[in-house]
């Protein structure tokens, strides 16, 4: 067990636990050591939170009409969720998560995959917001018209086509070192006490739910 | 086109998710080394684009290109669309871990079911616009059916939701159809063995 995996089962156990059981004021202890690991980041946090919020309104108003009670309840519970994710992989990069994958045994190819699709959208950002200034400066306004999407399309396919090169080279220089379809980590950073802390307060909100349960 | 962890019951997630793991084993049997780079590519391609807003109007839409990735891929879809969830997941918010198996039924079994209707003779005789302009707009059309049903079929309060979805998503059907059309030509003409027609 290193630190991504643990990191991956924590996202997984809290989601699963609030997802399926009553709201309980003890769901809020992971997230508050999450929050207090990430305090110069809190302000992006709940940034991203507000964001992400606008997708879930649209469900809770229409869910409030039929069921108040229920449209409050899912609204604290999806963003428990969210906050407590978005507060845990605030930091990531995205090879942290292929790493913990490969660590929890994930299939080798879907490690493979994850690892190269991470490289990938680096690039195929940077592409896109290049071509995105270029059109900029010859007077490009996206509009709701056929050009529009033309432009669009063309951008998609011209960024798709770069990127399977991109690939494509990277494969054969994977393939040049010996590589069939599985990807050899070299670096794991091992399990520290915020991790370990969290896991047990995640413990503690299983324990608490599951004694509810039968009690 | 995500649901959020916490939105459906406990029934709806395990039965969907074992189905949708089903297609991701099948899809991983199947994927040999050499489309490893492809399938990488498109999962980062669906990534991407949920970057990418198209006006519509007032409104914004950000595509999925489930219906491309289908046509590139089959099977292996099932693999991009999964590894891309958990990345939007855990990277940017979108759907979430426990809900992943919902969304990957969602959104990968349009795309396998494209890749199958895109191979009858029929719609191989179709003209290109049309050909690819279907392949766009059914992937999604698929996608917003199978979310709709979903969820109205997992809590009573959400039927006015899903109906609502349907309808307010068409228009992202007939966008997503156009784009994928324009992306499929330029394909054909800069890269014409990337689609196995």
């Amino acid at each position: 067990m290193n630190k991504e995996s643990l990191r991956l089962i924590n996202a997984f156990f809290y989601s699963f636990v609030v997802s399926f059981s009553p709201i309980e004021t003890l769901f809020v202890l992971p997230i508050v050591i999450v929050l207090l690991h990430e305090k110069e980041f809190v302000w992006g946090i709940f940034k991203k939170l507000i964001v992400l919020n606008f997708f879930i309104i649209v469900l809770v108003v229409f869910v409030l009409f039929q069921d108040p009670l229920q449209a409050m309840e899912l609204f604290m519970r999806t963003n428990l969720i969210l906050l407590f994710n978005i507060a845990l992989f605030y930091q990531s990069q995205g090879y942290d998560i292929a790493r913990g994958l490969d660590r929890l045994g994930f299939a080798p190819k879907i490690v493979s995959v994850t690892y190269f699709a991470i490289s990938l959208i680096d690039a195929l950002m940077r592409d896109f917001k290049e071509t995105q200034k270029s059109l900029k400066a010859r007077g490009f306004r996206a509009n709701t018209s056929l050009f529009s999407y033309q432009t669009y399309g063309n951008i998609f396919g011209m960024i798709c086509i770069k990127a399977i090169k991109k690939s494509h080279d990277r494969e054969l220089t994977m393939q040049a070192r010996g590589f069939e379809d599985r990807i050899f980590f070299l670096t794991s950073n091992q399990l520290d006490s915020f991790e370990k802390i969290l896991f047990l307060s995640i413990v503690a909100v299983l324990g608490k739910v599951i004694y509810e349960l039968l009690g | 086109m995500h649901i959020s962890d916490g939105v459906l019951t406990f029934e709806a997630t395990i039965v969907v998710s074992v189905v949708a793991l089903l297609g991701l084993i099948k899809a991983l049997k199947e994927l040999d080394n050499e489309a490893i780079s492809l399938t990488s590519v498109a999962s980062a391609l669906f990534f991407v684009a949920s970057f990418i807003h198209i006006p519509f109007g007032v409104a914004q839409i950000h595509l999925i290109l489930l219906g491309v990735i289908g046509i590139l891929l089959g099977w292996s879809s099932f693999v991009a669309i999964f590894v891309a969830l958990l990345l939007q997941a855990l990277l940017l918010g979108y759907g979430g871990v426990v809900s992943i198996g919902v969304n990957l039924f969602i959104m990968a079994t349009p795309s396998v079911m494209v890749y199958y209707l895109y191979r009858i003779h029929y719609v191989q005789r179709l003209n290109d616009r049309l050909k690819y302009f279907l392949v766009g707009f059914s992937g999604t059309f698929f996608a917003v059916l199978f979310l709709s049903l979903i969820l109205y079929f997992s809590k009573e309060e959400y039927g006015y939701a899903s109906y609502t979805l349907f309808l307010v998503n068409i228009v992202t059907m007939v966008v997503e159809g156009i784009v994928s059309m324009f992306l499929l030509l330029f394909l054909k003409k800069v890269y014409p063995t990337l689609l196995k027609e």
